[in-house]
């Protein structure tokens, strides 16, 4: 895939001589992988400065057990005065400004209308657009400031930092290495500007993204990360690799790990697991623990709704619902994120109780590949989808099924060729009833589910 | 609006027959001398109805005009609420001052010929039923609901608001749009575990 090119200096407008160094180590090593995606942070000084201050409050809040939201009511009237979504919600009603009054949205109002959701004040100069994301069956695109994303590495630290795990800093390491594991996986070495420019490489496992074999080991080997992040099917790839070096822990995100695969991924590397459980929409939400998904930012208030959009009983299962003022170019008051579980208090702390995850799905193909289902994720992006799914029977047969108005044979080519022209892929429209019932099961195959 | 007032269908009557002295006295801007003393003439006379030692200067000194088309549609105000029903009410000149002074009336004769509010039958009735309540009345069997509901339907100048709100509702959208379609022609920033 092409992209037109923007300047080393947007991607990383303080880049220091030794962060560029660092780039350019990882970018020209000799064993490195082919790299498709040339991209950086895009984070600037004041861009910083909030990830910075993010990350402080967000290590507060891990002392302080108990969290605190006294700016929900302000955040509601400002998004009732400056947003047009909830304003025009507001004045088709008399419910007030007060967040307690407030009703939920989902995706299906985010979707078709995403600029609904800027505030009428938000300056457009630092806009960024992430396409997303098929693995809800939803996809669309959002908008999101450059410092919303980077928050992502406090998170990650966070996170590790249950463990003793911490993130080196400066241009003389790599803190993490992102794998992925199928066809056309992006592949990028960049620097994080809240690490002061340790290093992070985004490598994809799948043997068409490397020069020779061997690079994959010698590669990933030279920089010893000290967190690895991916997920299941990515670690698996990793583990037939022979390093020299293990991680200090693993992240693992995007999809459910089993916790039968997290204790082998433990043993085999001897360093702690982490399941996290993340959304576009507000990134890092919760990590596994014994009890259940512990809530870690401290900035999204999450409540279980019951379909009247009243927070259920404690420990009574809904939809889980986020609120954040995190994201200026999309605050979110009451969202559905379509996943369900029951929330707990234990020790303070919100847990999220029976959390159904995504399981990796792989669907195996007539030539005896497998193909990834984000490789199909990434193909419905071309397409102004509603919602989409594709099950696979276990006598290889394809079921694919779509909402929304879009050249229904062009994606049947596109898919027909992904899938290596499969004998049978009916295409079938997703009833507006099943499709408000919670999240569609997006991806199955019955085929792979039996082989293992 | 609190109170009942006249029948609709009484008043409209009434204004659509305003006489024509009265609708020709909003031709020609700017304001001149001329017309001006004549539509104070008019109110003078209006006022001695409801208190007859109505002293003229009062309306010197409380009202002013913005323009022929404003002073002319406050002759035809001054026709409507000539109706006798107002009067058998011993509606005070005070009130009715305090009404001519209201800013809607300049509002609307800056966006519609005073005319149209004699000659077409919705600009009629929103005339009608905005000097109702500026009293603080509704038309008779009307609720209070209905009433205000009528009254916003018909609001030119809530209409203008609302067009010009959504216009610019359409073009902040239109350059949000085009500030992704550039954002997702660069390249999308790292992201970490999503």
């Amino acid at each position: 895939m092409l992209y037109p090119e923007i300047s080393e200096r947007e991607r990383f407008p303080m880049l220091s001589t030794g962060g560029r160094e660092l780039l350019h180590r990882m970018r020209q090593h000799p064993h490195a992988p082919i790299w498709n995606w040339p991209n950086g942070e895009q984070l600037n000084e004041s861009g910083l400065e909030r990830v910075n201050c993010f990350a402080a409050e967000l290590h507060a809040s891990q002392s302080n057990k108990n969290r605190h939201f006294e700016w929900l009511d302000e955040f509601t009237e400002f998004c009732i005065r400056e947003v047009p979504f909830y304003r025009r919600r507001a004045e088709a009603s008399d419910r007030g400004t007060r967040f307690i009054d407030q009703p939920a949205c989902n995706r299906d109002d985010l979707a078709p209308r995403v600029w609904d959701f800027v505030p009428d004040t938000q300056s457009l100069e630092e806009l960024i657009v992430f396409s997303t994301s098929g693995t809800t069956g939803h996809p669309t695109r959002m908008l999101f400031d450059p410092f919303v994303p980077a928050c992502g590495i406090p998170l990650i630290e966070s996170v590790v930092a249950r463990s003793g795990c911490t993130l080196p800093r400066g241009p003389e390491q790599v803190a993490l290495t992102n794998v992925a594991a199928y066809r056309g996986a992006f592949t990028t070495a960049i620097v994080i500007a809240y690490l002061q420019e340790a290093g992070c490489v985004r490598v994809n496992l799948d043997d068409s993204a490397w020069r020779s074999p061997k690079d994959r080991e010698l590669f990933i080997d030279q920089w010893q990360a000290p967190v690895w992040l991916g997920d299941p099917i990515a670690f698996s790839a990793m583990e037939k690799l022979e390093l020299n070096n293990a991680p200090k822990a693993i992240v693992s995100s995007i999809m459910q790990l089993s916790p039968a695969y997290a204790n082998r991924l433990a043993a085999r590397y001897g360093c702690p697991v982490f399941d996290v459980y993340a959304l576009t929409e507000v990134g890092i939400l919760g990590v596994r623990t014994e009890h259940g998904h512990e809530i870690v930012p401290h900035d999204v208030l999450v409540e279980i709704l019951g379909p009247d959009d009243t927070p259920v009983a404690m420990g009574q299962r809904g939809e889980v619902t986020v609120t954040s003022r995190r994201n200026p170019f999309m605050p979110l008051i009451r969202y559905r994120t379509g996943d369900y579980a029951a929330a707990e208090m234990i020790g303070g702390r919100v847990v999220l109780k029976g959390l159904e995850g995504r399981s990796p799905v792989l669907f195996p193909l007539a030539s005896g590949r497998m193909l990834h289902s984000m490789e199909v994720t990434r193909l419905m992006r071309k397409y102004p989808l509603q919602q989409y799914r594709l099950h696979q029977e276990i006598d290889g047969r394809f079921r694919f099924g779509y909402r929304g108005l879009f050249d229904i044979q062009s994606l049947r080519n596109d898919l027909a060729e992904l899938l290596e022209l499969p004998a049978h892929l009916d295409f079938e429209e997703i009833e507006i009833a099943d499709a408000s019932n919670g999240k569609v099961k997006e991806y199955r195959s019955a085929l792979y589910e039996q082989t293992t | 609006m609190k109170q009942e007032g006249p029948q609709l269908a009484h008043l409209l009557h009434r204004l659509a027959e305003c006489p024509a002295e009265f609708r020709n006295l909003a031709l020609d801007d700017p304001l001149n001398d001329e017309q001006a003393a004549l539509v104070t003439a008019i109110i003078a006379d209006w006022m001695r109805i409801f208190e007859p030692d109505f002293m003229g200067r009062e309306i010197n000194d409380r009202l002013s005009y913005s323009s022929n088309a404003h002073a002319g549609l406050l002759a035809i105000v001054a026709w409507l609420l000539a109706e006798p029903w107002f009067v058998a009410q011993n509606t005070s000149t005070k009130s009715l001052l305090k009404l001519l002074c209201n800013k809607r009336f300049l509002d609307l004769s800056d966006r519609v010929p005073a005319e149209m509010f004699v000659t077409d039958s919705d600009r009629r009735e929103e005339l009608v039923r905005l000097c109702l309540s500026l009293l603080d009345l509704r038309p008779a069997g009307e609720t209070l609901v209905q009433s205000k509901d009528r009254l916003n339907t018909l609001d030119t100048v809530e209409r203008e608001r609302i067009l010009k709100k959504t216009a610019a509702a359409e073009k902040r959208a239109r350059e949000i749009r085009e500030a992704m379609e550039k954002a997702r022609a660069m390249e999308s920033a790292s992201r970490y575990g999503e």
